[in-house]
């Protein structure tokens, strides 16, 4: 029985292929513009909820965070377009940057499960009917 | 399944190389895990869809033959088959490989997967060795077997210990042990230690992001930071291996170091340098005694940077 603490809520299992296979794409809530230097600025939308109300009461809180990426995670993210694989991708990072390609799939592994429980990419699974918003 | 699967002799191949143990492997395979020291540990290498290659080594110990030592895992992993109700088939005496002082035995075994094994032990190092070849049941592995169970060495040629692996490919003297590996995604960094001297070999990818805002000579600074504290050093401008790069040089303050007066020198020589082929930044180091200062010229020879990648390139064609 859980006495303490949220009830974790279970997402499908994927395995290593199901998740190179996956084809990441950009939340549609989730703008983006491009800073000076040509890399990508993510504007993501807070949550609406009782703590994010309370403290624009007292501070001035903007509808939308700013991320800031480098041209690493501008590479990736403008490959986030609902067509590239997950494998693609690391394929691509490997030859444009000479990485390894274990390397590669480290990296852009971390980055996008980083992304994806944020919520600012969903993931595309073959027979799956869409991304999660 | 992926194209690294490769069960016959037109694929290519890479060596893999990790405490003195070098193997020939299919270029897909990478290292993935590693754990212990020269006196035991274990490695594995996978290809970019599963676990290929399994290997274990134990150093010193030689308690009964091959055979019994084989007899003796089977005996095990049939154990644990019937605990979980898995149907193992197990074949023994294949004749895979025989390289020469050896006692080797290899056999087979086939579950859900399967796994072609040998179990060598070097007459010479008294080194057991332990390779797991593992395939899908069906998959046809013998000539790969073949291949990389006869390009096992279990022990160094000469003074040096060969390492390779990601892409990595140094030279570490013998007497030298891995103190600390630190793999990551974008930065490697091998450090091998004996009481107060320290060899360090550090290769950093993105070079070109990295030097964006900074040239080299800055980077190093900041990446070196903590190895420079208390100290005097100078760091000039100089061709590394044909590339552009920094030698540096320097001593602890003597207030740090005041055995120095007696005539117990140490030092700090670093070498670091910026290859545009592969996009990376290469730190070969020493910091120790005076008298161990011969060590770092070789060290700094073993550490390639484009050279392997033109000899994969090449053994690939």
């Amino acid at each position: 029985m859980r006495l303490f603490g949220k009830k974790q809520r279970k997402g499908p299992h994927l395995d290593r292929d199901d998740s190179l296979s996956a084809k990441p794409v950009l939340s549609r809530l989730v703008k983006v513009e491009r800073a000076d230097d040509g890399n990508i600025v993510l504007q993501i939308p807070r949550r609406d909820n009782a703590m994010v109300r309370a403290v624009s009461r007292v501070f001035h809180v903007t509808p939308y965070r700013k991320v800031a990426l480098d041209q690493v995670g501008t590479f990736v993210i403008e490959l986030c377009d609902g067509k590239h694989t997950v494998r693609d991708a690391v394929d691509k990072l490997a030859k444009r940057f000479k990485l390894n390609r274990r390397e590669a799939e480290v990296s852009t592994s971390t980055f996008l499960r980083s992304l994806a429980r944020r919520s600012i990419i969903g993931l595309v699974i073959e027979g799956d009917d869409g991304p999660a918003p | 399944m992926g194209s690294s699967r490769a069960s016959d002799g037109k694929k290519s191949y890479k060596t893999f190389a990790w405490q003195g143990i070098s193997l020939t492997v299919p270029s897909a395979w990478d290292l993935v895990f590693t754990k212990g020291n020269y006196e035991a540990g274990h490695v594995r290498l996978a290809d970019p869809t599963s676990p290929r290659l399994e290997m274990r080594w134990q150093t010193g110990r030689a308690d009964g033959s091959p055979g019994d030592t084989v007899g003796s895992y089977l005996a095990k992993l049939s154990k644990k088959a019937r605990k979980e109700g898995t149907e193992l088939a197990v074949q023994r005496g294949l004749k895979l490989a025989s390289p020469v002082e050896k006692e080797v035995e290899c056999f087979r075994w086939v579950a859900e997967r399967q796994a072609l094994a040998m179990l060598s032990r070097c007459r010479r190092c008294r080194r057991v060795v332990h390779l797991h070849l593992l395939g899908d049941a069906d998959e046809r592995l013998r000539g790969l077997a073949r291949t990389v169970f006869a390009s096992l060495r279990d022990h160094p040629e000469g003074e040096t210990h060969l390492w390779q692996f990601l892409d990595v490919k140094l030279r570490s003297p013998v007497g030298l042990p891995l103190a600390r590996a630190k793999l990551q995604a974008g930065c490697i960094r091998m450090t091998f230690s004996r009481r107060a001297t320290r060899l360090e070999f550090v290769r950093a990818s993105l070079a070109e992001i990295v030097l964006a805002d900074r040239d080299l000579a800055q980077w190093f600074r900041e990446f070196y930071r903590k190895s420079l504290k208390r100290r005097t050093f100078s760091v000039q401008a100089a061709r590394v291996k044909g590339h552009s790069g920094l030698e540096v040089e320097g001593r602890p303050w003597r207030l740090v170091n005041p055995l120095s007066l007696v005539g117990r020198r140490r030092m700090l020589r670093a070498a670091c340098w910026h290859c545009e082929q592969t996009n990376r930044l290469f730190i070969c180091s020493l910091d120790g005694a005076q008298k161990e200062a011969d060590l770092f010229e070789p060290a700094l020879q073993g550490f390639t940077c484009c050279e392997g990648r033109r000899e994969a390139a090449g053994a690939g064609r």
